[in-house]
């Protein structure tokens, strides 16, 4: 047996506790290490090891002083490297300071800070990476870190038996997670702006110039996925994935410019059976328009439309992963709408790059029309040996960067063609605008749908033709294999006799393919049916139990609130009846005779808990005599039922029904009463 | 004894009753967020509005997960502290002013119970780290004043296991006696002599060697180091006591109504602290009390029965 007196303000805890807590905190910080900045990692890992060394080789222990101002350090630094107040400063703000607070653990009660504030940092986890591993890993750490904290309060309890009580609380507690999940009111578009993440910055973005394409590219993490309707299967080439189109052009950076305006309403174009319907994931990228297959017609997202330039915006960033059903028209060409008359496609930087604007009126000059000017330019790429690269060459700074891409590097990747395409066809009077989008994917045989990969980043130009715009992709014709693999093989970036590309092709490579494929499949269905669990999930749900939200509208929200607290509740309840054990506490003789010495001290009775009946008598006779008659009685019977063999149920109605009908005066009379008589 | 009667009277009132059954756990165990609970359900709150704000499910889940933990742990709570029995046993004794302890014993009824912390006031606890189907013993130290029979009806228990979030509290009905001995008072009042006695009746002729001495006999626990014959110790032969002639007979016999001050109280602490020092010197001692007495005697059962008479004497 142990007893510990005086345990309630916490005791120090012992090496072995220390070290436990030390290992939640770098289990629940490892996963940030992909969010956080480098320098949040280094300061990590160095407080760390000190408070690691310290433990073993006793060394100093930091002050007050030196961590308050280590503290403020380390906010300072958490906001600067993480570029101000962005959800990753908060996360690494959140590390440091828990490595602070290790050193702060004389008492057992900053350890369990320390591992309550371990739950808060591994849960942000959620907002950088959502996938099932991560899910799995932040599960884990939840009932690693329960465990810790049953342990090193309870210390008799080891930490295996620790655990496995985590495991019990934790498998108890996910039904009434699922329940909640499911009930509680989904708020469309959140409470307020969402901090951006720092990492989806890296996407596509509203612009484009030379090398932004390739570094996305080199990334291959998925962009969307896409499943099509009625089992329609697209072939490689007519996979032009539009997002942004691009017209102000600025010499080799192109930007969206102008304004953007609506499409006319519902642009009824095609016949209805050529329509081809999809559903589009798209992961987060921070930025304000989605992505449909060339060309889209209609696009059912809220807060989302499709502009007069084919272009699907929205009215908030894509922070959360979204889905949204597309229909488009494949192989149809934008139709030249009359609202763009005041953007004809036409405009250029007023100087720079005269090498190219003059080879663009050499050729246009020999060319009879557009279309023969437009071949004459596909020939210029062809015959000049231009190569297909991921990593081209930079233009010297102070250079013409399309000059020196057209008459020197000549190796580029497509931002380079399609930008020194539309900058040549523009400078030759021919409207040219540029489309930012992917081109491509991959078809999962599991789970029937396609992945785009950031590697499938792609940019090509549209030439107005009449009135039309046409696309042409000049990139395809410098790297026609573009068009059958993804940037990344098609550069080389993983060369076609490279050792990978050899491993792809044999009998494991196909293997691990495929299981790549299930894999992404199972992260597809985790997002599709867990992660976007939404509003209209909800109102399914509740339909097929036969609850029609519609009729609700405005009151359903506060329902589902109420259900949810109210299965708590309830929850709580049949938990409580259905313990085995019902103890049994404190007996009714108790009870009532408690009630009793209450009611005395109301009336100015003064007396211990420790008195017995007799002692409590005469306390009733000193102060109040007028009393003593009634309290004999009772303590008489009290005596009679605490100390005689068999009390019967009589006696003790009767013992309740004398407490209950004993109304002593208030104290104040009485000794007034008294003062006279005396 | 009382604990015997226990058994007995308590449950009286739930014969026949199912519904109180399930009232009184309901009840009567209190349930309160600790410091670190109002961490940790601020925190929930905060990932519930993040969660809500990014529209994140991943949030949503392990909110509600955490959400559900707390919940559950609840029946742990519950069942932790209603896990156990507690009994009072035995009868402890002190002096006033001093702290009584008085001894429980902790039973499992199911499984291990963990962490509870015991006390009577509510103020100080005493934490038990785990107790299993064997009967632990433990000690609650009450601080007491008054002199007289003690008797603690309940006992309160406390545990926030398993997570340390919340925290239960319950009181169990126990019977706890205990006895308060008066605060020994120093006084020089004398005593009554009995039988031709000497003067100083406190005063034991240990140095004067000679008619007195009777012999020696074995050490007996309970003999004043002053009568224990060292050199039969010194020469390996054993503990001795000395024997004196005068050890079976005489003695003084103190006297409630000899001793001066005007307080009642103060005059039982005056007798008590002249029966220790007779006694600390291994003297024949006996107590008037009104028109009780204690006839002379020595050794710890007459110590104890003058004590509990000091304890226990009421004036009428």
């Amino acid at each position: 047996m142990t007893t510990r007196a005086n345990a309630t303000p916490g005791f120090a805890p012992s090496r072995q506790e220390a070290h436990l807590v030390l290992y939640t905190v770098i289990l629940c910080t490892l996963p940030h290490f992909f969010n956080i900045s480098v320098p949040a990692i280094l300061l990590c890992l160095v407080l760390w090891a000190y408070h690691f060394a310290a433990h073993r080789w006793s060394l100093p222990r930091a002050g007050l002083m030196t961590r308050t101002l280590l503290g403020v350090l380390l906010f300072a630094a958490a906001i600067v490297t993480n570029e101000g107040l962005t959800l990753e400063a908060f996360v690494s703000l959140l590390t440091m300071m828990i490595a602070l607070k290790l050193f702060e653990q004389r008492h057992q009660r900053d350890e369990m800070t320390v591992v309550i504030l371990c739950y808060f940092l591994i849960v942000s986890g959620m907002f950088f990476d959502d996938s099932i591993l991560s899910t799995a890993y932040i599960l884990g750490c939840i009932l690693f870190t329960t465990a810790v904290l049953i342990h090193i309060q309870f210390p008799a309890l080891a930490l295996t038996p620790a655990l496995a009580l985590s495991w019990r609380l934790t498998s108890r507690a996910f039904p009434l997670m699922l329940l909640l999940f499911l009930v509680f009111p989904r708020i469309q578009g959140g409470l307020w702006g969402r901090p951006a993440l720092l990492e989806s910055n890296t996407g596509f973005a509203d612009e484009i110039s030379f090398g932004a394409v390739a570094r996305l590219a080199v990334r291959g993490d998925a962009a969307f996925r896409v499943t099509f309707e009625n089992g329609f299967r697209p072939t490689k080439n007519q996979l032009y994935w539009r997002g942004i189109v691009l017209w102000d052009c600025q010499g080799e950076t192109w930007k969206q410019g102008g304004q953007m305006r609506p499409a006319e309403r519902d642009m009824d174009m095609g016949a209805q059976e050529e329509r081809r319907g999809y559903t589009v994931t798209l992961e987060p990228h921070n930025q304000r328009w989605l992505f449909a297959l060339d060309l889209p017609v209609r696009v059912t997202s809220q807060g989302s439309r499709l502009h007069d330039d084919f272009a699907i915006h929205r009215s908030r960033p894509v922070t959360s992963r979204l889905s949204y059903q597309g229909e488009s028209i494949l192989d149809l060409q934008p139709v030249y709408q009359p609202t763009e008359d005041d953007r004809p496609g036409l405009q250029l930087p007023r100087g720079g790059n005269p090498r190219a604007r003059e080879l663009a009126s050499r050729l246009r000059r020999t060319a009879a029309t557009d279309a023969e000017f437009v071949e004459k330019l596909f020939d210029f790429y062809r015959e000049n040996r231009f190569t297909y690269s991921m990593t081209p060459a930079v233009a010297p700074s102070g250079t013409d960067a399309i000059d020196w891409f057209l008459f020197n590097s000549r190796s580029g990747f497509c931002e380079h063609f399609a930008a020194s395409f539309a900058f040549l066809l523009r400078a030759a009077g021919v409207p040219a605008r540029l489309v930012n989008g992917y081109f491509g994917g991959e078809e999962n045989p599991f789970g029937g749908y396609w992945l785009i990969r950031q590697s499938d980043a792609h940019v090509w130009v549209e030439v107005r033709n009449g009135d039309f715009w046409q696309r042409i992709d000049p990139t395809l014709a410098v790297a026609p294999e573009r068009g059958l693999e993804n940037a990344r093989v098609a550069t080389g970036a993983e060369g076609r006799d490279s050792l990978f590309s050899q491993f792809k092709q044999s009998a494991v490579g196909q293997w691990t393919a495929s299981l790549f494929n299930a894999w992404d499949m199972a992260n597809s269905r985790w997002n599709q049916w867990v992660m976007e669990y939404s509003f209209a999930d909800q109102f399914r749900l509740f339909a097929s139990l036969g609850i029609d939200l519609e009729k609700f509208k405005g009151l359903f929200q506060l329902l589902l609130i109420a259900v949810a607290v109210l299965g708590a509740t309830v929850f709580f309840f049949l938990a409580l009846a259905f313990m085995r054990k019902m103890p049994r506490e404190g007996d009714q003789v108790a009870r009532t005779w408690r009630v009793f010495r209450e009611k005395l001290e109301q009336a100015g009775v003064i007396a211990h808990d420790y008195q017995g009946p007799a002692d409590l008598l005469k306390a009733v006779t000193a102060a109040r005599p007028d009393l003593r008659g009634r309290a004999e009685v009772i303590i008489d019977f009290y005596i009679a039922i605490r100390y005689r063999e068999q009390a019967t149920a009589e006696m003790l109605a009767a013992f309740r029904q004398a407490v209950r009908q004993f109304r002593p005066g208030r104290p104040g009379r009485h000794n007034r009463m008294t003062g006279v008589g005396n | 004894m009382m604990t015997d009667r226990m058994g007995t009277s308590q449950g009286i009132g739930l014969k026949n009753r199912s519904f109180a059954r399930f009232a009184v756990p309901a009840f009567g165990v209190r349930l309160l967020l600790t410091g670190h609970g109002v961490v940790y359900v601020v925190l929930l709150a905060a990932l519930l509005v993040g969660s809500i704000n990014h529209n994140n499910n991943l949030g949503y889940l392990l909110t509600f997960l955490l959400s559900a933990i707390l919940l559950v742990s609840i029946i742990f709570t519950l069942r932790n502290i209603n896990g156990f029995t507690c009994q009072g046993h035995g009868e402890a004794a002190v002096f006033a002013g001093q702290a009584l302890p008085f001894s429980l014993s902790l039973q499992a009824k199911d499984g291990p119970c963990y962490g509870l912390a015991l006390s009577l006031d509510g103020k100080s606890w005493v934490r038990v780290e785990r107790v299993d189907a064997l009967s632990v013993a433990s000690q609650v130290l009450m601080p007491v004043n008054r002199r007289g029979r003690i008797e603690m009806r309940r006992i309160f228990a406390a545990s926030a296991f398993p997570l340390g979030l919340l925290r239960a509290t319950r009181e169990i009905s126990v019977i706890l006696t205990g006895l308060v001995y008066p605060k020994p008072f120093p006084t020089h009042a004398g005593s009554e002599k009995i039988q031709g006695e000497r003067e100083e009746n406190d005063k034991l002729p240990l140095h004067t060697a000679g008619h007195d001495f009777d012999g020696l006999r074995h050490y007996r626990p309970g003999d004043p180091p002053r009568r224990i014959h060292w050199k039969s110790l010194a020469a390996q032969r054993g503990l001795f006591a000395k024997v004196f002639e005068e050890d079976e007979g005489g003695g003084a016999i103190f006297s409630l109504a000899d001793m001066p001050g005007e307080i009642f109280e103060d005059k039982l602490g005056e007798l008590c602290y002249l029966m220790l020092r007779a006694d600390g010197n291994g003297a024949r001692y006996g107590l008037r009390l009104g028109g009780q007495l204690i006839a002379p005697g020595r050794g710890l059962s007459h110590k104890s029965l003058c004590l509990r008479a000091l304890a226990l004497y009421q004036s009428s």
